[in-house]
């Protein structure tokens, strides 16, 4: 490589949803600083959370293993002995400056210990509101101050829009008593339930989230929409802010800005809320590159599905530094450089519940299997909004053999963590 | 907690609410010191997070010191410690003059930020010393030696001044829309702060009256503010600011159980 290496800004958030960001498609949520860095880069439209809950994401994003893999397949579990994790790599191949500030959650929430990383900043229970205006402030500091020599790979991990489930607490039985703004979004299009065959486990979860439970009525729903778009603004003030500093302190040019979140929020489509399964507002997160010198700018990449397991390999790629051996993603660098338009892939996967539940999302189809459960097939280009299961219709037939073969294809490569209990993982006679 | 018990509070934070499940048991009314003259308040930060008694946690504490300067200014001082989970702290301290009618624009001031360790010892590299100053159109602030100007449009204000402002704007009534620079350094944009002189609640024997702010990037707060000025209370969505004689001394004990527990 003729030029030195980048400086990398790796933010990450926790629980946004991919439509969020207003210059991409959304109407009633104001995000200056997303839209700065969709503007200046690439956005990915069809990118998949590899577990759509918050460790066994994290665990992935660092990695580019499988969080069957990297042992991480529920919350609070820490990374397989071995595994070469990001901050260790850059490190020891790039020699860069690698400084952590926010949540880490792999297992602990807050902690200095992260392997490869000076922790610069940690937060406060698991609350957005208090911890990310610090982490803001200990990134922004410390850039400020930042005298240049090693490259650095900072990573930002914000909290919010997390609080929504402290909002789900705080607002699941006051149905009707609250003053509702008058500009609240209208429901989306696929608010209700698809008609039959959901697997159980879905609708069983939908029974006991707050919708059900508070009794919730359509107004109520909207206002839950509208204050989640707010948790989004709280969050984007933030980057927006942090992306000043890094644009104040001559640092644009030369530092690459990737932004993702470790899965969405149920967002009251299909009447859910929260995470942890696989529709889409759940699975598909915000994934976006920036660099001015490096990145092709306003490109909007909706055909090729991407994953967290592309960000490590990915980073390593606009680096210049090798990719660990065993790592599943794939380099993103050549869309991102314009030097491609497609990738050699056919499938990303994402498995939630240790690996008991599996995704399977082609440029076309998204195919759910779920252990002992059942199946679902939705054709993402006809019914983007998942409402109709195509399992029993014999003219997708064809479409669903074939993603029965990528997702044994997909099993039969893992090399799962022995730490994961055979009750947590798949089995094709379920 | 032993004794304590988790359940989901399924209503948003009122006074009322937070009085049930005794958070406020140690917030007290500065109406013997006097309207108008120089204070100095010590809150309480408290997170909630959805749940009842237990599985919420304090958070450090904001002292406001409100005076004037020479010329008739406000003088606004204030200082926020967040003891975080692994014992470092965050401590910002600004120290704003602000114009004299509302929204209390700053045109002068500074604000150092730090971080200390969990053995109390300053991190060298992660402190900012910031001073600024705005003619009302432009606003021209260093961050270290870093120089950063840029126009602003339209009123504005520090989050930290609305301590002084709930107040004034109860007494004149009406609502203010402007932008809200959070701690001198994250602005909010399209801010609206509403004074609702018949809203009243009773708390700690005395009566309250509200004043809300919401906009981009905020869920409502309200400031409560007692007969003396005095902002008593502030609700800010899953957060609260209590005023309490033992606010400092409580976040000097935090800060020595998460030292402690990181160590």
């Amino acid at each position: 490589m003729s030029e030195a290496r980048p400086n990398i800004l790796f933010v990450i958030t926790d629980q946004q949803s991919a439509d969020t960001i207003a210059l991409l498609r959304k109407t009633g949520v104001s995000t200056p600083g997303f839209d700065r860095l969709a503007r200046r880069g690439v956005s990915f439209g069809c990118c998949y959370s590899s577990n759509p809950l918050c460790s066994p994401a994290r665990s992935t994003m660092f990695t580019g293993r499988a969080s069957c893999e990297t042992g991480v397949y529920v919350n609070g579990k820490g990374i397989r002995e071995g595994m070469p994790t990001m901050g260790e790599w850059f490190r020891e191949h790039g020699d860069y400056e690698t400084l952590y500030a926010g949540k880490w959650h792999v297992p602990a929430c807050y902690t200095q210990d992260i392997p490869g990383f000076r922790v610069i900043s940690t937060g406060i229970g698991h609350q957005g509101t208090v911890s990310d205006p610090v982490l803001t402030e200990a990134c922004a500091n410390w850039l400020y101050g930042n005298t240049g020599g090693k490259p650095f790979l900072m990573v930002a991990g914000y909290m919010q829009p997390h609080d929504i489930c402290e909002w789900l607490r705080l607002n699941r039985d006051n149905t009707g008593t609250v003053d509702y703004p008058e500009d609240m979004p209208p429901l989306p299009d696929n608010y209700e339930p698809i008609p039959d065959d959901e697997l159980d486990m879905i609708s069983s979860m939908r029974a006991n989230q707050e919708l059900a439970r508070g009794g919730w009525d359509e107004k109520h729903c909207r206002y839950y929409l509208w204050s989640y778009l707010r948790h989004i603004e709280m969050v984007d003030g933030e980057v927006n802010r942090l992306l000043d500093v890094i644009e104040e302190t001559g640092q644009l040019e030369n530092t690459v800005v990737v932004l993702t979140s470790d899965h969405g929020e149920g967002c009251g489509r299909h009447q859910m809320t929260r995470k942890n399964f696989h529709y889409d507002d759940v699975t598909r997160v915000p994934f976006l590159f920036s660099s001015p010198r490096r990145i092709v700018e306003n490109k909007i990449d909706a055909e090729n599905p991407t994953s967290h397991l592309d960000i490590f390999p990915t980073l390593c790629g606009l680096a210049d530094l090798p990719i660990p051996e065993g790592v599943r993603g794939c380099d993103l660098t050549p869309l991102l450089t314009g030097r491609a338009k497609r990738l050699d892939r056919r499938y990303v996967a994402s498995e939630v519940r240790g690996n008991l539940g599996q995704m399977i999302r082609s440029e076309r189809y998204k195919y759910l299997a779920e252990a002992g459960d059942g199946e679902m097939l939705f054709d993402m280009q006809d019914d983007p909004g998942e409402m109709k299961n195509l399992l029993k219709d014999p003219a997708h037939a064809e479409a669903l053999a074939e993603h029965r073969g990528m997702l044994k294809e997909w099993i039969e490569s893992l090399d799962i963590d022995p730490r994961v209990p055979e009750e947590a993982r798949w089995a094709f006679d379920s | 907690m032993p004794g304590k018990s988790k359940q989901i509070l399924g209503h948003q934070l009122s006074p009322e609410i937070l009085e049930r499940i005794g958070e406020t048991r140690s917030v007290y009314l500065p109406s013997a010191e006097g309207t108008g003259a120089p204070s100095r308040r010590a809150y309480r930060i408290w997170t909630n997070h959805g749940y009842d008694e237990a599985g919420n946690f304090d958070a450090g504490s904001l002292v406001v010191e409100t005076s004037h300067d020479e010329r008739g200014r406000p003088l606004i001082v204030a200082t926020q410690r967040i003891a975080l989970w692994d014992g470092m702290i965050s401590e910002i301290t600004g120290c704003l003059i602000c114009q004299c009618g509302l929204p209390a624009m700053p045109v002068e001031w500074t604000v150092q930020s730090r971080f200390t360790d969990s053995g109390g010892v300053e991190i060298p590299d992660l402190g900012r010393q910031q001073a600024g100053d705005c003619d009302g159109a432009v606003i021209r602030e260093k961050n270290g030696e870093r120089a950063r100007k840029r126009r602003v449009e339209g009123p504005w204000t520090c989050d930290w001044c609305l301590f002084d402002v709930a107040p004034r704007l109860l007494e004149g009534g009406g609502d203010i829309r402007c932008r809200i620079i959070e701690r001198m350094f994250l602005e909010r944009p399209k801010q609206h702060v509403i004074a609702h002189p018949d809203l009243k609640v009773r708390l700690a024997g005395a009566e309250l009256r509200c004043v809300s702010r919401s906009g981009t990037g905020v869920l409502p707060h309200q400031y409560w503010v007692d007969a003396t000025g005095t902002v008593v209370l502030l609700i800010a969505y899953n957060m609260a600011y209590l005023l309490e004689r033992d606010a400092e001394a409580r976040c000097e004990e935090l800060i020595a159980e998460r030292g402690g527990a990181q160590g």
